[in-house]
């Protein structure tokens, strides 16, 4: 034990190369913490962007027109929202807010059209950047849309609360409770999707305008991809071959796709300049901690002349490292986590890593000292 | 009590370019109690020979032989360790430890708690004739003279019985010289120590119970 003592007020005295070697450890060990601090803060803006951004799809025909005048049978509908779970191809698992629309020509009231919507914002006309809105009586919110209700929605004056509307399409009639008003369209009514297409629990085909979806998971949009175009087309206006799906799916996910190139790129790059970091702080390590033990050559010789094992000088020399980059290291990962106003395990991992990249790269160095001849050392002293 | 034996000792030293002979075929006796002066000019192989007798290498030929054993064949880090210590001319002290922490480091590689290290070092400085006030600086603050004796002191604490001196007072003035010299002399024959000096000044030798000399890595009949 007085040996470590003494060993290490040796050290405290050796005050130049002490306060060298502790700032090496300091500023490795603070670099690996900021480091990591970047890493987490760029996967932090990853999640953030996994999280925040819509990544919008429109279905159009196969060569990627026609979005608002699509003719497509519902059943396809029917698979982005998950409706009726007994034949696959279902893709409520990677899709979320479907947007369709199907006008129907009614022959009562003559001139009029009803518009099967999913939700209020399924048809532009209604949208407040068209000018358009919709109201709903009390007691009704938008998921009334998504059910088969018998409901309606009629231009705005057409009629009361409570009021009802007898439709007919020719082959179906049917009584519907009036439910709010709007200011879209003004020869157009609006009902919930599945109405005028649901007969005794079962979805009838009805012809869609237009349908849209948003990606559930931006996550696992890779896999929403496969699975989207493994039933419709991926648009192509110069694709003419017949065999191809009559329907396509244009997934807007360009500027995604670029913020999650430049973030992943970020930590790819932070990444690979960590083991460059720590290459580095190690190799400043040994070449400090070297000119450090080259200056006390004749300290180590006479060791030896007392007595001291090589093992034993091995074992001070690296006491005395380890009791800086310990000390290093704890100030400049406490400096890291000051800097960054974070902690998280994994700087702390970067840290240790910072300080034993340090200390492996002064170990390098210390080993050689316990080489030395001292024999010739003496005689050259002399 | 043990006897120092060198028999027939050769030594060389080897570069890629030549080969000296720094010693050829040396035999001697070194008794406990006396006091040995070891002559000769520079070159002539009294360095080399002091090392070997402190175990810091083997002789290529021949055998030093401590109590009965070969350094060859023993733990020579414990031999020197605890039976042999070397004064140099240039001091060899740690200048980062007090002149305290150096005359107990011996001690303190021995495990020996530092409370009782100090008190046996503290002795031995004030018997070697350093001043408490003194104990608590570090070498660079003392003359040349001061610091020898706290390498002297450094053996004594040691305990070791054989005292290796080279040149001690090579960087002395001739009063600190002579009081040094006084001081190993008195360890030979007062402590019972083999105290062997290497030296090439005629009066340092004159001191000696017994003066070899060394010619060409030869020691002279």
């Amino acid at each position: 034990m007085s040996m470590w003592k003494v060993t290490f007020s040796a050290m405290m005295r050796r005050k130049r190369w002490t306060i060298l070697l502790l700032c090496i450890a300091l500023l490795e060990t603070a670099t690996a913490t900021a480091l990591c601090t970047l890493i987490q803060k760029q996967i932090m803006a990853l999640e953030k962007t996994f999280d925040n951004t819509v990544i919008s799809c429109v279905m159009t025909n196969a060569e990627g027109l026609n979005q608002d005048n699509l003719r497509m049978p519902s059943g396809f509908v029917d698979m982005m929202l998950g409706y009726k779970h007994d034949q696959g191809y279902y893709q409520d698992e990677y899709v979320k807010n479907v947007r369709a629309m199907a006008r129907v020509k009614l022959t009562s009231p003559q001139d009029f059209t009803m518009v099967c919507i999913l939700t209020p914002d399924s048809d532009h006309s209604l949208t407040v950047a068209s000018g358009g809105s919709m109201t709903l009586f009390d007691g009704w919110d938008d998921s009334v849309f998504l059910s088969g209700q018998e409901v309606c929605v009629v231009p705005q004056g057409y009629a009361r609360d409570g009021d009802y509307l007898e439709i007919s399409t020719g082959s179906f009639a049917v009584k519907l409770r009036i439910i709010g008003t709007h200011t879209g369209q003004e020869r157009c009514f609006y009902c919930p999707f599945y109405t005028l297409g649901l007969r005794d629990g079962i979805s009838y085909m009805i012809s869609v305008d237009s349908c849209s979806f948003d990606i559930k998971d931006a996550r696992r949009l890779d896999e929403a991809k496969e699975s989207l175009y493994g039933i419709f087309a991926k648009p192509d206006i110069n694709d003419k071959s017949t065999s191809r799906p009559a329907y396509g799916v244009r997934i807007n996910d360009e500027i995604f796709q670029s913020s999650l190139g430049e973030i992943k790129g970020n930590i790819r790059m932070l990444r690979l300049i960590f083991p460059v970091m720590l290459v580095f702080g190690g190799a400043i390590g040994f070449f400090a901690s070297f000119l450090s033990t080259q200056g006390r050559m004749r300290e180590y010789a006479v060791m030896r002349c007392l007595g001291m094992t090589r093992g034993r000088i091995f074992s001070l020399t690296f006491y005395e490292h380890f009791a800086l980059a310990l000390a290093g290291g704890a100030l400049g990962t406490l400096f890291g986590i000051g800097a960054s106003g974070m902690v998280t395990w994994h700087m702390l991992l970067y840290g240790v890593c910072g300080m034993a990249t340090f200390l492996i790269g002064t170990s390098l160095s210390v080993s050689r000292i316990t080489r030395i001849n001292v024999m010739k050392l003496m005689k050259t002293e002399e | 009590m043990g006897s120092l034996l060198v028999k027939n000792v050769s030594y060389s030293y080897h570069n890629q370019f030549q080969t000296v002979h720094a010693l050829n075929g040396v035999s001697a006796w070194f008794e406990p109690g006396k006091m040995y002066a070891v002559t000769g000019a520079s070159g002539s192989g009294k360095t080399t020979f002091l090392s070997l007798l402190a175990g810091l290498d083997v002789p290529e030929c021949g055998s030093i032989e401590w109590e009965g054993a070969s350094t060859a064949a023993m733990d020579r880090d414990r031999y020197r360790r605890e039976s042999t210590s070397v004064i140099y001319q240039n001091f060899n002290l740690f200048q980062h430890l007090t002149v305290l922490e150096n005359a107990a480091y011996p001690l303190y590689m021995r495990e020996m708690p530092k409370k009782e290290a100090d008190a046996v070092a503290r002795e031995k400085l004030l018997t070697v004739g350093l001043k408490e006030g003194q104990f608590n600086r570090l070498p660079n603050m003392l003359s040349g003279g001061e610091q020898q004796r706290v390498a002297i002191a450094r053996a004594l604490a040691s305990g070791s019985k054989i005292i290796l001196a080279d040149e001690p007072t090579g960087n002395l003035d001739s009063e600190n010289g002579k009081n040094i010299v006084e001081i190993l002399k008195r360890l030979a024959h007062e402590e019972n120590c083999c105290v062997v000096i290497v030296t090439h000044d005629h009066n340092t030798a004159g001191e000696a119970d017994v003066v070899l000399k060394m010619r060409d890595g030869r020691l002279d009949a």
